[in-house]
């Protein structure tokens, strides 16, 4: 819970047009807070699913918002909501990042069909036994298999999930036909069913439909 | 299209029709569709039903909080920002206030560019146009000299409607001597002929025919 000396009871009554205009136009830095109180968690969540590495994901998320202060006067208009241009700018930089890594992936590894792209991402620093803990508790086999999906599909579960948004929006963030970001949904939700049959030990027979 | 491209077809189009409906992006009319088709074939009421479990479970997705010193260290960097443009905006009032002050000072010294009749006259301009007896040329008349500023007197201001008076237009025959020299001519005659008003870059030096302008007068009135 962030603290900020304010009267936090006003601040939460405003919307985010207006916080956002406090913080632009009067140099309110507690409207700014609200702000990131309010929408800080299903961006790092997001961040996080995406590259399901806490430090990058502490990077990526700084990175966010450094960008978010300092270019809010240039290129956000007011016309469209401030979390959306706020997930814009989040999900650049998690596929910036993501194409960056994937230039060092070794040949090699291409080969084993246990590969786990993200496995080979160590942190420069040990975390904290306790942040491990609470990382792992967060990290269900929910996420694990969420991991395990292809990029793409991934990606259009997460931005439905975290920031709900319509497929439209995805299909416009990811450069693809609404039609493609429908069928990368249908054959997430299609693996994801199999992980968790698997899972459970249960096999289902799907009729064919002939 | 062969029957198995057809069917093939078909299914891709019924399993973009259950995605859409378990994601809520039918139109009501295509609701109705997949819900008859539901009602009809159970495989179809299957593979929703599939979909909607599997959706459901991803509500179970945990939302992670980022460390709280990430949250600070973002917070600081408002607060800089925040600071730093509060030292900005006074320069760039202060600039705004001498660029505004620049600007009334140039309007207002305009508002006394205002000669009075009296004193035009009393500078050798003529006040009032007269059709004149013969054709002049241009080089007999009088023209704007230097040491005639110095004798015009800053009026005070003055009311400044605009005038035209469309009953009284000065007609002018603009022909050329036999040495290129330009005449104006003013009188009745000369002005006889006058038809419609010509574009400047239709005037040539040497034409055997007068070319006639129109001019409308303003005046300031006081």
């Amino acid at each position: 819970m962030l603290s900020f000396n304010s009267s936090n009871q006003t601040y939460s009554n405003l919307d985010d047009h207006e916080l956002v205009r406090l913080f632009r136009r009067e140099n309110d830095q507690n409207a700014f807070g609200e702000l990131l109180n309010r929408h800080q968690n299903k961006i790092y969540s997001y961040i996080y699913s995406m590259v399901t590495n806490q430090e990058v994901a502490n990077d990526i998320f700084q990175d966010t918002f450094t960008k978010v202060i300092t270019k809010m006067d240039d290129t956000y208009n007011e016309q469209g909501k401030w979390i959306a241009w706020v997930m814009r700018i989040a999900h650049n930089a998690t596929i910036d990042h993501i194409r960056k890594q994937k230039r060092f992936v070794d040949v090699n590894s291409k080969d084993d069909a246990d590969y786990d792209f993200y496995d080979r991402i160590e942190d420069t620093d040990t975390p904290d036994a306790q942040d491990n803990m609470e990382f792992d508790e967060a990290k269900t086999s929910l996420m694990k298999h969420i991991d395990s999906l292809p990029k793409e599909q991934r990606e259009v579960v997460m931005l439905r999930h975290y920031y709900e948004m319509s497929f439209k929006e995805i299909a416009e963030l990811t450069n693809v036909s609404i039609n493609t970001a429908l069928g990368r949904m249908r054959y997430a939700l299609i693996n994801l069913r199999k992980m968790f049959d698997k899972e459970n030990g249960k096999e289902y027979q799907y009729a064919e439909r002939g | 299209m062969t029957r198995k491209t057809e069917k093939n077809t078909n299914m891709q189009n019924v399993d973009e029709l259950c995605i859409k409906y378990v994601l809520n992006e039918l139109d009501p009319s295509e609701r109705l569709l997949v819900e008859k088709a539901m009602r009809d074939d159970e495989n179809v009421l299957i593979e929703i039903e599939s979909l909607r479990c599997t959706l459901r479970k991803l509500d179970q997705l945990p939302e992670v909080s980022p460390p709280e010193a990430i949250s600070a260290t973002i917070l600081e960097k408002a607060r800089q920002h925040a600071e730093a443009q509060k030292r900005v905006w006074p320069v760039r009032l202060a600039w705004g206030g001498l660029a505004a002050a620049a600007i009334v000072l140039l309007v207002f010294g305009a508002q006394f560019i205002n000669y009075p009749e009296s004193d035009l006259h009393q500078a050798g301009f003529a006040t009032e146009i007269t059709p004149m007896e013969n054709a002049e040329t241009i080089s007999d008349q009088p023209v704007l000299q230097a040491s005639n500023l110095n004798q015009m007197q800053v009026a005070p201001l003055a009311k400044t409607d605009p005038w035209i008076d469309k009953q009284n237009i000065l007609r002018i025959n603009i022909s050329y001597g036999p040495n290129g020299e330009v005449i104006l001519g003013t009188d009745a005659a000369s002005t006889a002929n006058a038809g419609m008003l010509r574009p400047v870059e239709q005037q040539q030096m040497n034409t055997s025919y007068p070319v006639m302008r129109d001019i409308q007068l303003t005046r300031t009135q006081r």
